[in-house]
């Protein structure tokens, strides 16, 4: 086992100094902290937990910055994630993107400029957030996993530990559930909603 | 299912997202080791107040914590825990330095002991017989010479006794005298121990039905060890048996020399209305020869004695009390108690008030027996000398042989009178101590001045 590189003592991470703008000096800071793999897992696990991101808040930069979080955290302890980490990313990414959404306390700016730069899911992802925090929390992990993260049945049931089928049950109840808070929303808040 | 929610041009994460992840982990990495860190000290910290806190008996320190904090102390205290001086309730002195000491601690009582004089008090022993802290009422009486040490006049036992516990180690164990089963009052000079006690149990339906019952005096010579009955037939036949040691006083003056009295006697009052009967022995309780008691009327309610010498007598009657306040007289005698004058009084309370060109020439406040925790609140140390603790009432002194009486002010600052149990001893004429619970432990070296200890 390669702890070497791992979040253990054996990672180099008492880097100190400045590691801002050089280019040496970002190959210096990667030379000592990368932990083993995980350079290699990077790219698919960021595209993940931005996808997951971007799916609840809708906004480019709350999205990268919420998946830089969530990777940042999984470097930190990379040695006990790295032979399955598409699950503890996703989760990760996704209460954070749900916290961040939820912080969101200042009233929209008003809208002066084209209609076009408005997100066309806003309402969309508002509701969802409180579908999924409504939901059991087995039934979120799996509709997470399975719908936001886009994991097939078979990774989400390695992530939750348990059958293929329990997984469909739990998406299944967990999507019903969700699908009526989502219809309930609508009905009562119009169409406008949904187009705005 | 969530497709429409994507990003319509979904980044492609490169070196500098790589870079910012990496400058965040490291980040992370650091707080946990600060967190690591502050927890590690938070836990040193803790454990160094909890260390403070619960005061390890190793660690000597001035008796001068609240007794809150002592109570806060839970489970069996060790030997050796200190003890606040504001949590003593009762105290005795064998010389200069050695003292020892009932203090309260979460309602009962603990043997307290102190070896410099006061200063500084310990848990001597935590798991004394039942029945002597706050919630028996604080009704226990005590006793030491050396190691040798006597307590009774405890709560009633489950079967009604009264009975006498004797250590012979400082107060570690104790055992039952084989006397009684109502033990009223206890002296000891050396090993020669004199106690009064009575076959009748006072607080059973057998004891009861045995009245009359008659007072004994029970003598040891060895410390407490063994026991016999001197006076025969019996020194006082008693209407009732005692219900407590309020009720029966001993006072002890020599070896042999000694008064005794009592509220409940029968053929031996000299006053049948009044109930009180005091006798007197000069041969170590051989025989018994009465005295009057000059107690009458109302204030026929409580008495208590106290003698400076053989023949120098003080005399305490009550009334009944009240709101602190209690009429009182106050007797003396220098022939042995066979005539008495009346030196000062209180009145007002349950009695016509002094007329007001002669005003009290004792405190109205304050209770005497068979209202105060203990009957030993008269310290008499001299014809002109002597002491008055009475409960509810600051510590009185008096240096006229009793016509008038003054408090001392910087106990009465410091909170004595204010209704707390404690009481007054003397070893010498000018060596004294008074403690209050709740207030503390004075002292005072020259009969006149006064200080606290343990502060």
């Amino acid at each position: 086992m390669s702890e070497s590189c791992g979040v253990g003592p054996d990672l180099v991470w008492g880097y100190g100094g400045s590691v801002g703008g050089g280019g040496n000096e970002d190959r210096a800071l990667r030379r000592a902290a990368i932990p083993d793999g995980f350079d290699q897992a990077f790219e698919g696990l960021y595209r993940l937990a931005y996808r997951v991101a971007y799916r609840i808040l809708g906004d480019r930069g709350d999205a990268e910055d919420v998946a830089q979080e969530a990777l940042a955290r999984a470097a930190a302890r990379w040695s006990r994630l790295k032979d399955r980490p598409e699950g503890w990313v996703t989760r990760v990414a996704s209460n954070l993107a749900i916290d961040r959404y939820r912080r969101r306390t200042r009233p929209a700016p008003p809208l002066t400029g084209p209609v076009g730069i408005v997100d066309p899911h806003l309402g969309e992802r508002g509701d969802l957030v409180v579908a999924l925090r409504r939901l059991p929390r087995r039934q979120r992990e799996a509709v997470v996993l399975r719908y936001l993260a886009d994991l097939s049945e078979v990774q989400v049931a390695l992530e939750m530990g348990c059958s293929v089928g329990a997984v469909k049950s739990h998406g299944a109840r967990g999507l019903t559930s969700l699908r009526r808070h989502l219809t309930e929303s609508r009905g009562k808040d119009g169409d406008d909603v949904w187009a705005s | 299912m969530f497709g429409h929610l994507d990003d319509p041009t979904p980044i492609s994460p490169g070196e500098s997202e790589l870079t910012g992840v990496l400058r965040r982990a490291q980040r992370i990495r650091l707080r946990r080791r600060v967190g690591t860190l502050v927890a590690a000290g938070l836990i040193v910290v803790a454990g160094g107040a909890g260390f403070l806190v619960s005061r390890p008996a190793a660690v000597p320190i001035p008796s001068s914590e609240t007794g809150y904090q002592f109570n806060a102390l839970k489970g069996p205290l060790r030997v050796g825990t200190p003890v606040p001086t504001t949590a003593l309730l009762n105290v005795v002195f064998v010389d200069a330095q050695v003292g020892f000491a009932l203090a309260g601690h979460r309602g009962e009582a603990v043997l307290a002991e102190t070896t410099d004089g006061g200063s500084t008090w310990q848990v001597r022993n935590d798991r004394l017989p039942p029945g002597y802290g706050q919630n028996a009422g604080y009704p226990g009486q005590f006793e030491f010479v050396g190691s040798d040490g006597y307590l009774w006049g405890g709560a009633p036992t489950a079967d009604g006794a009264a009975p006498l516990w004797v250590t012979s180690d400082g107060g570690i164990s104790w055992h039952e005298a084989p006397i009684g089963p109502a033990v009223y009052d206890v002296s000891a000079i050396g090993e020669n121990v004199w106690a009064l006690a009575s076959a009748c149990n006072p607080n059973s339906a057998t004891g009861a039905a045995a009245s009359p019952c008659v007072l004994v005096l029970e003598q040891s010579v060895d410390g407490g060890a063994s026991w016999s009955a001197v006076s025969g037939s019996g020194l006082m036949a008693l209407t009732n048996a005692p219900q407590s040691a309020q009720h029966v006083e001993l006072a002890r003056i020599t070896l042999s020399r000694a008064y005794v009295l009592t509220d409940t006697a029968d053929q031996l009052a000299s006053d049948p209305n009044s109930g009180f009967g005091l006798v007197y022995t000069g041969n170590a309780g051989q025989t018994w020869s009465t005295r009057p008691v000059p107690c009458a009327g109302p204030f026929g309610l409580g008495a208590e004695i106290a003698a400076s010498g053989t023949d120098d007598l003080w005399f305490l009657c009550g009334s009944q009390a009240s709101g602190g306040d209690q009429s009182k007289e106050l007797y003396r005698s220098s022939d042995g108690g066979f005539t008495w004058t009346l030196t000062a009084s209180a009145t007002g309370l349950g009695t016509p008030p002094p007329p007001a060109s002669e005003p009290n020439t004792l405190p109205l406040s304050g209770y005497i027996a068979p209202f105060s925790v203990g009957h030993k609140n008269l310290a008499v140390l001299s014809p002109s000398t002597a002491w008055l603790y009475p409960t509810r009432s600051s510590l009185l002194e008096t240096v006229s042989g009793g016509r008038s009486w003054f408090s001392v002010p910087d106990l009465v600052a410091a909170g004595f009178g204010a209704g707390s149990p404690g009481n007054v001893t003397f070893i010498s004429a000018t060596q004294g101590w008074v403690c209050s619970y709740g207030v503390g432990l004075w002292h005072t070296s020259d009969g006149v001045h006064w200080s606290a200890l343990g502060v």
